[in-house]
């Protein structure tokens, strides 16, 4: 995603990061107590992922992160008038790089005076998955991260989730 | 889920929150106009709105944390 903020600075796209809740606690990263423990966990995560882009941290009740759908790792594309144009329910480069390109197109449209009219698509998307990756990171967060990720696991296996919505794909972490 | 306690859980939930899906999935459609709360810059600690950062054109916003 940072590499997506290189990529496309030159066409104007602005890239940001908003920092949230730990999706995953553990006794290395716990939950946030109070607000400079959110901070210090926002300069972590720059370093340890290199994140270049802005960081805006929401503030300790959420209040950005539940307007925008409270999701663990949702990107959106917001335009210049501040509508969203994209939302994703997790994040993949790919489909954003797919994204960015189509909608950059129609701002090229436009300026070669092609008449437009909005209309509402969607798409299923696919993203590249590695569930022991993602569990090698886990262990970064400490071992409660890892134990509770299973047991979170072996519930959503018998169904035992989502209070009822229907869901396409259960997360596959 | 006002309480900063029930946000900021301690213990990762299996049951995920039936609410937060239906804000995604049914509020928030390309169209729709984004939030736009006051946030925190990292690097300068000033308070800003997210509409500064969205006026110049496309804006990716990637919403995440460390865990």
């Amino acid at each position: 995603m940072d590499a997506i903020q290189q990529d496309y600075a030159e066409q104007s796209v602005q890239s940001i990061f908003i920092y949230v809740r730990e999706a995953h606690p553990g006794e290395h990263y716990p939950y946030h107590d109070c607000f400079d423990r959110k901070l210090a966990h926002a300069r972590e995560f720059r370093r340890v992922f290199g994140c270049s882009r802005p960081i805006l941290v929401d503030d300790l009740d959420g209040t950005a992160h539940r307007a925008f759908g409270g999701l663990p790792n949702m990107t959106y594309i917001v335009n210049a008038a501040h509508s969203v144009v994209f939302r994703s329910d997790w994040t993949d480069a790919p489909t954003v790089r797919f994204a960015l390109d189509y909608l950059l197109d129609v701002g090229r449209r436009r300026r070669d005076k092609e008449r437009l009219a909005p209309f509402y698509a969607e798409i299923l998307g696919y993203r590249s998955s590695d569930p022991s990756a993602f569990d090698t990171a886990l262990e970064r967060n400490g071992p409660k991260a890892i134990t509770e990720m299973r047991a979170a696991r072996q519930l959503w296996s018998q169904g035992k989730h989502l209070g009822g919505v229907r869901r396409k794909g259960a997360p596959d972490q | 889920m006002s309480d900063a306690s029930e946000y900021n859980y301690a213990t990762f939930p299996s049951d995920d929150d039936p609410e937060l899906f239906a804000v995604f999935f049914e509020h928030l459609k390309p169209g729709e106009r984004a939030p736009d709360p006051d946030l925190v810059d990292l690097d300068s600690g000033e308070t800003v709105r997210l509409s500064e950062f969205t006026r110049q054109g496309l804006s990716v916003i990637e919403l995440g944390s460390l865990t």
